[in-house]
């Protein structure tokens, strides 16, 4: 299965996959038309309450992430994904966590971004 | 039909002076899975078993499926199950015979998921149960209890003698159980990881009181714990915030836990202590830590 779950962690199950199910939509993982699997499937798989799972589901939907077809798995809805700004959104709630722990160390932005910077090269290498 | 499995009213239970149970009000409904938490003799069996109709309360009552516990009727049994810590089994009886036993009582019996249960946790059948161990005997309550897929379903720390993988079995009967929309299930549990992957509804217990009824996800969300670090700075938090539950003082600071704080404030304090300020939420385990211990 494509997530991965933390459930002693203090953020929701549920947040846990939304959070990642929008990460691999902007980051190509999944595509536009690629159909998720049931919640049926990721309960059982993860051992988790298939309410959690429908209530990210259903959050992605009125999202304008996914698709829900009757009869049908959800579908990861079509859109354009040229659009940065949407894509930026999958990045944001990371981003903004950088920013707390950057504040809670007493890091500047310079810092942060030329670490970032950094990564970014290690990554192309 | 009534729109909750389970209606607890003023619910109270002494024996003697001590009182067990005290003015307790809960609901449930259907499709809801309750991790009941706890620390060991706040309540929590005796109000399993008070929903069960095993005891007479002292004052209020409880309803099963619209039905008082004290006087189930035939179809709300038919309904119901229950596995309870001391599970009474007949130790003189052989498993399979036991089985057959139970399964003579409910009309519904699913006698093909009972028999692949046994076979897939490895309860010998043809032990007699009093050579069963702890863990297989837990089991067999387990599916005894399971065997005519109850509407309500109430377990008393079902799990505690169970190594790892047969939990995790356990919990998947929890998840297929779940899948249908109709059920109601209560259970007890000091595995907390266990409950926040089945659990969406918590009811916290302390002293015979309910401290906390909430979903989980709300639960988690609405707790923050702040810490502050003595550094070089002297940097102090205001004597008393939004939401505050706990304030405790430690070598290296202070933390407190706050319930549904204001972002406002917290941003606030942010900008004032910077580094010093720690924020974080935490699972249900550290949560259950904080609100149960002195």
């Amino acid at each position: 299965m494509l997530f991965e779950l933390e459930t002693a962690d203090g953020v929701p199950l549920y947040r846990q996959l939304v959070d990642q199910i929008r990460r691999m939509i902007s980051g190509g993982t999944l595509r536009p038309g690629d159909e998720l699997p049931s919640v049926r499937a990721v309960a059982e798989h993860y051992t988790i309450n298939p309410m959690t799972v429908s209530r990210a589901y259903a959050l992605l939907e009125a999202d304008g992430w996914l698709e829900r077809r009757r009869g049908k798995p959800m579908r990861v809805i079509e859109r354009n994904w040229e659009d940065r700004q949407q894509r930026m959104e999958g990045i944001h709630d990371s981003l903004r966590k950088v920013v707390r722990d950057a504040r809670q160390l007493g890091l500047n932005s310079n810092e942060v971004i030329s670490a970032l910077e950094n990564l970014f090269e290690e990554s192309d290498q | 039909m009534n729109e909750f499995a389970i209606e607890v009213d003023a619910l109270s239970q002494a024996y003697g002076r001590r009182e067990v149970l005290d003015r307790i009000e809960l609901r449930a409904g259907p499709g809801e899975v309750i991790g009941l938490v706890g620390r060991n003799g706040c309540g929590k069996t005796t109000l399993l078993e008070t929903l069960a109709g095993l005891h007479q309360p002292s004052s209020g009552q409880c309803r099963l499926l619209g039905q008082p516990s004290l006087d189930m009727p035939e179809d709300v049994r038919q309904q119901f199950g229950f596995v309870f810590q001391e599970e009474e089994l007949f130790d003189w009886m052989v498993v399979s015979d036991h089985v057959d036993l139970v399964g003579s009582m409910y009309t519904n019996w699913d006698k093909t998921h009972v028999r692949q249960l046994l076979k897939r946790w490895r309860v010998p059948t043809g032990e007699q149960v009093s050579r069963l161990s702890r863990g297989q005997r837990q089991m067999l309550g387990i599916i005894l209890a399971l065997g005519h897929a109850p509407r309500v379903l109430l377990l008393d720390e079902p799990a505690s003698a169970l190594d790892p993988v047969a939990r995790r079995e356990f919990l998947g009967e929890l998840v297929e159980l779940a899948l249908d929309e109709r059920r109601t299930v209560v259970f007890s549990s000091h595995l907390l990881t266990d409950v926040e992957r089945v659990a969406t509804r918590i009811w916290l217990m302390r002293e015979g009181r309910v401290l906390l009824d909430d979903s989980l996800d709300h639960l988690k969300e609405g707790m923050l714990q702040l810490r502050v670090h003595k550094g070089r700075q002297a940097a102090e938090l205001p004597p008393s915030l939004n939401g505050e539950l706990k304030r405790q003082q430690h070598d290296w600071g202070e933390s407190v836990l706050l319930y549904q704080p204001s972002r406002e404030e917290i941003e606030e304090l942010q900008q004032d202590l910077g580094e010093q300020l720690i924020t974080r939420n935490m699972g249900l385990d550290e949560l259950a830590v904080e609100l149960l211990s002195e």
